[in-house]
């Protein structure tokens, strides 16, 4: 069983994606910002595959992203965002980020970009 | 910053306002009152109408109260309020966007929310019937096999007790007719006897004659005698050898009649393993039909099961219209608190309390766009002020009109 880490600060949105992805066979931890999924993946936990919002309180989704990255160098990590700026998405790309996905993504969709990034998943 | 070209128009219509009477001020209160009420009552509240009498009211009654000597001590003041109150319309007009998307948005998502659940509702109906057809299908076929087992048990059993009775009597006739056969046989040694006798008595009668012969006429009549019991003696011995082939035929007839009573009794056992051959025949075709039915509905419960599945996902994944939502209104809620704190210095402004606020409201309406994130942001804050409507994304031409103005610059889902 493939698991996610997925990090957002509405916490609706972390129970409606988890219960998404519990529905479809994943094991899913969340974290409510940056700086607290950080503090688990310092604490040695190692996810298949990160989701993370952006725009968050405290460590944002671009900071989680460049140090995660210094973590966990091939697990891969996409954005779930609504934020729409070309510049802020770039900047993603820079620190690391494996893939970029604006709100509203349906949940077949979402499943279909996961399954991409995670062979056998 | 403010330019003196900016103030122009303000300046045009204070000239306006600054010729109005308190009655004048009055009537276009009363107007604005009618328009608001209007709307309400339509459902279709025509803000920057209202927003527009009301100005015009307050500020003519303003400058009817003071006159117009303040006024020109003030005039760039004065033109400031005006400027700003007229781009109020346009503050308005992009709240009014904002809260249209958040509207639309939520709208779009629960409408497809409520067709999944309604989707989810039917295919659950579905695979209940299924189940109940299954189940009452299941409740006939075991109260027909049991049927047939207790059928099948009644016809063992009857077929064990007709064995149980035929075999004793067939061993009590067996034992009979081997008495019968065996006294019968017990005769044949006597049949024997008597043709030794006969064989005996004709050598006798063979011996007398011989001696009737050598004893000349005295034993004429001892020859009479011999030859009558030669007679005899051939007579008896052809009754002898009949009774011995009769008692012989006798012992093959019984022999026969055992054999087809011992066949007889094995067409009677086969009869009854017949049916049940058959009761087990038509029970095995039944279980034969219920072996693809019960294929066919686990694949229809897979089936079923999977469209439910994907449903109760999507409408999950809808609940992102919920963190969409959170933020246009966040938006709102920090544009209409930079609004009030604007307009509150503008009232200390007309009051001669305090300075003119530090930028124009047109400013300010500017400054709003540096915290927008989405696109749907941009769209309503372009169309809200009368400006052209950035790109629409790439959103799914078929998506509602909330989804398109959720869209974005650039692709919706990008993997680097």
């Amino acid at each position: 069983m493939k698991h996610i880490l997925l990090v957002d600060d509405s916490a609706t949105m972390l129970m409606s994606l988890k219960g998404m992805l519990e529905i479809s066979g994943f094991k899913v931890d969340t974290a409510a910002d940056g700086e607290a999924a950080l503090a688990r993946l310092r604490g040695g936990l190692k996810p298949d595959l990160i989701i993370t919002d952006i725009n968050m309180p405290r460590l944002d989704g671009i900071g989680l992203i460049r140090e995660a990255r210094k973590l966990l160098r091939f697990t891969p990590i996409l954005a779930l965002t609504t934020e729409s700026q070309q510049g802020r998405r770039d900047e993603a790309k820079r620190n690391g980020a494996t893939g970029w996905l604006v709100k509203p993504v349906g949940g077949s969709e979402l499943l279909q970009v996961i399954r991409q990034v995670l062979p056998g998943a | 910053m403010r330019k003196p070209e900016d103030l122009k128009a303000p300046r045009r219509l204070l000239a306006g306002l600054t010729r109005m009477t308190r009655r004048d001020a009055g009537l276009l209160a009363l107007v604005a009152a009618a328009l608001l009420a209007h709307g309400l009552w339509a459902e279709q509240v025509p803000w920057s109408a209202v927003t527009g009498v009301l100005v015009g009211a307050l500020l003519g009654g303003w400058l009817a109260r003071h006159g117009h000597g303040g006024l020109a001590r003030n005039a760039d003041e004065t033109a400031v309020v005006v400027h700003d109150i007229l781009t109020l319309r346009q503050a308005f007009g992009v709240l009014q966007q904002q809260v249209g998307a958040t509207i639309s948005s939520s709208e779009t998502a629960v409408m497809s929310m409520m067709q999944r659940m309604h989707r989810v509702h039917r295919n659950a109906a579905e695979l209940r019937e299924r189940i109940v057809q299954a189940v009452q299908r299941s409740q006939a076929l075991s109260a027909d096999s049991l049927d047939r087992a207790g059928r099948h048990g009644q016809a063992v059993a009857a077929l064990a007790e007709h064995q149980r009775t035929q075999e004793a009597a067939q061993a009590d006739n067996q034992a009979r007719v081997r008495a019968v056969a065996e006294q019968v046989r017990q005769l044949t040694p006597l049949a024997a006897l008597i043709g030794d006798i006969s064989r005996q008595t004709n050598l006798l009668a063979i011996n007398a004659s011989i001696e009737a012969a050598r004893a000349g006429r005295e034993g004429e009549g001892f020859k009479v005698v011999a030859t009558e019991v030669r007679r005899m003696s051939t007579q008896t011995a052809e009754a002898a050898r009949q009774i011995t082939e009769g008692i012989q035929r006798a012992a093959e007839c019984i022999d026969v009649e055992m054999a087809s009573a011992a066949r007889m009794q094995r067409a009677g056992s086969a009869v009854e393993l017949g049916e049940i051959a058959r009761h087990i025949q038509v029970l095995g075709d039944t279980l034969a039909d219920v072996v693809p039915y019960l294929g066919e509905l686990s694949g229809r419960m897979d089936s079923g099961m999977a469209e439910v599945t994907e449903d109760i996902i999507n409408t999950l994944g809808d609940m992102q219209f919920q963190d969409i939502n959170r933020q246009l209104l966040e938006q709102i809620n920090a544009a209409l608190t930079s609004l009030s704190d604007h307009f509150a210095q503008i009232y200390a402004l007309i009051d001669g309390q305090a300075p003119p606020p530090p930028q124009l409201l047109e400013e300010l309406l500017a400054r709003w766009t540096d915290n927008y994130v989405m696109h749907a942001q941009r769209i309503a804050h372009a169309l809200g002020t009368g400006q052209p409507a950035p790109a629409a994304g790439d959103a799914p031409a078929d998506a509602p009109a909330a989804l398109q103005l959720a869209g974005q610059q650039g692709r919706r889902i990008e993997l680097f």
